[in-house]
């Protein structure tokens, strides 16, 4: 049976930017409280950064994930359930389990949706036949086997040419195995490739530069602006088209990891509140709906024109929430949001380029130190610091 | 010109004439007495306040009351100072209490997190490897304590000792350490 649900405030979505918004709502204004409802019906929540270091064995994966509920903000409400479509011109939310959720104010932040299907033959046969991929925490684990289980041969790490979680993650753990495979003593018989859809390394010169050296540094070799389309698990094989030409080309492999294309969710690009790309339509400084202005928007849904990370929502969380409670009391939006994101790119076991950046790619770095160095600081606090700082910090509204 | 203002009153009279402007005509004679009353009051108000100013013993009293007890607080051209200052860096200092409020929390809210601080610890122990430390003290330990040897270390077990690669490596350090100092010495 239908029901219906009201609420002040409606957030689609449990991720690092949903509970980090709730969470800022209701302590920034204590009057929100019971009046703000998130809608998201996973059962656990994921710290998806640290799987770059589980797949290269440096971290657990039971330290990234953590029961929804434990997170959930006090004073906030959890509709477990699957948005499902957007009717902006009746403020209204409807879910698959058929709740209406009637609202005042709409905050989207349902992520990335992963195409797994979209690589022929990739579903069959990853986890197995040395195909791998730390974008799943069903698979992550599959990485690290693979990679220390490697006996020499060809490695490949593959990035499509869509927007990505992350987009320094699929050459972070290609850095790791290549350190595992010398420590193993398989690196001198080993051929890596990095495979990417991208015209280059990495977006920003100041640390392309660097991680340029990197791959010349551990003999990697790179082949721009091509996609992974196919998958053979059987015979080991993988087909690649070219961008510019359409030509495809086969590589035999022992080991791929593949970083698979992404995209927005399928009820998001059909909504009204979609641009024609099927990212949710936000101003980039405001973070408002450009039509619906008591819609916002924030994290990797929307079409932000910046790499989508968790360092950037915890930029933008704050700018939503004070945007958002100008408009509920009538004042002007002041809080603005720069495009900052950033990837600290492990370049090896204890060693990190901290990449930290804005809209017009220019560096926004937090320490007085050269960042675009590889360091061990950085790596130690990724690795430590961050997880920590992400569960007691971040999802509780206060950094 | 009498035209003109003939129409005017006639226009101003056609609009006392429709329902709501009669409505409301009704409203203000009826509360008449109560206006008339807050009018009043108002008014005694007003000349109660102009009374008092008038009388400055009164005045005198009072300022005399307040002075004293600014007195007795001891309170100096530097306190007025520091509170001007104060007001002024308040917008600052508001902020930087938000942060070490902020801060606090987020340390409150790691020391109740279990499963951080378990985190933490065993990132700690992967810094400093304390347990491979521990371990070789504790069978140490243990090995001294269950065998209870209670010979004679000969000489012959010295020589022994003294072939074994830990202790040989000591002896080179020691070795280089003393070259060192007999260089630096001279």
């Amino acid at each position: 049976m239908a029901t219906m649900f009201q609420t002040t405030v409606a957030v689609v979505g449990a991720g690092s930017a949903g509970i980090s918004i709730a969470a800022r709502l209701v302590r920034k204004a204590p009057s929100l409280k019971d009046k703000v409802v998130i809608i998201d019906p996973s059962d656990k929540h994921y710290y998806q950064p640290l799987w770059t270091l589980v797949g290269g064995g440096a971290a657990d994966v039971e330290d990234s994930v953590r029961d929804q509920e434990t997170l959930i903000p006090e004073g906030v409400k959890w509709l477990k359930e699957s948005a499902e479509k957007f009717l902006p011109e009746k403020n209204t939310v409807m879910t698959k389990e058929g709740t209406r959720v009637l609202y005042e104010y709409l905050v989207v932040a349902t992520g990335v949706e992963i195409y797994w299907d979209k690589i022929k033959g990739l579903k069959e046969t990853i986890g197995k036949n040395g195909v791998c991929s730390n974008y799943s925490y069903q698979y992550v684990q599959s990485t690290w086997e693979n990679i220390r289980n490697f006996n020499g041969g060809t490695a490949i790490f593959t990035q499509p040419s869509t927007q990505v979680k992350c987009g320094g993650a699929p050459q972070k753990i290609m850095y790791l195995a290549d350190d595992y495979f010398r420590q193993s003593g398989v690196r001198d018989n080993t051929k890596i490739i990095f495979a990417s859809g991208l015209p280059n390394i990495f977006a920003v010169k100041r640390y392309a530069d660097t991680l340029e050296k990197v791959i010349e540094r551990k003999g990697i070799e790179t082949k721009y602006r091509v996609d992974l389309v196919e998958i053979d698990g059987n015979r080991k094989k993988a087909a690649f088209q070219h961008l510019d030409t359409n030509e495809t080309f086969t590589l035999n492999y022992d080991m791929i990891h593949v970083t698979p294309p992404m995209g927005p969710h399928e009820f998001i690009a059909k909504s009204p509140i979609a641009d024609q790309d099927g990212w949710v339509d936000v101003d980039q400084y405001t973070l408002r709906h450009k039509k619906y202005k008591n819609i916002f928007g924030a994290g990797d849904c929307t079409n932000l024109p910046t790499s989508k990370t968790g360092a950037a929502i915890r930029k933008q969380a704050p700018v939503v929430v004070e945007n958002l409670l100008a408009l509920m009391n009538g004042k002007e939006m002041r809080a603005k949001y720069d495009g900052y994101t950033s990837c600290p790119l492990v370049t090896g076991y204890n060693k990190l380029v901290l990449a930290e950046f804005d809209y017009n790619k220019n560096p926004q770095e937090s320490f007085p130190i050269d960042q675009s160095k590889e360091r061990m600081s950085m790596y130690l606090m990724k690795k430590n610091l961050l997880p920590i700082m992400y569960w007691n910090g971040m999802l509780k509204g206060l950094m | 010109m009498t035209l003109k203002k003939d129409s005017e009153i006639e226009a101003v009279l056609q609009e006392l004439e429709k329902p709501e402007q009669i409505e409301s005509m009704h409203y203000l004679v009826k509360k008449l007495p109560e206006l008339t009353a807050a009018i009043q009051s108002v008014e005694e108000k007003i000349e109660f306040i102009s009374y008092t100013l008038h009388d400055k013993k009164s005045l005198t009293n009072l300022v005399n009351q307040v002075e004293e007890k600014v007195e007795s607080l001891h309170l100096t051209k530097e306190h007025l100072e520091t509170i001007i200052t104060m007001m002024q860096m308040l917008p600052r200092l508001v902020q930087l209490l938000g942060k070490a409020e902020e801060l606090l929390l987020f340390v409150q809210n790691v020391i109740t997190d279990s499963q951080s601080v378990e985190y933490a610890l065993k990132c700690f122990k992967d810094i400093v490897p304390m347990e491979k430390g521990l371990h070789i003290i504790k069978e140490t330990n243990e090995r001294f304590k269950n065998e209870k040897d209670t010979s004679h270390v000969s000489l012959l077990r010295m020589y022994r000792l003294l072939k074994n690669p830990a202790v040989q490596n000591g002896f080179k350090y020691l070795e280089a350490l003393l070259e060192v100092i007999n260089k630096q010495s001279k």
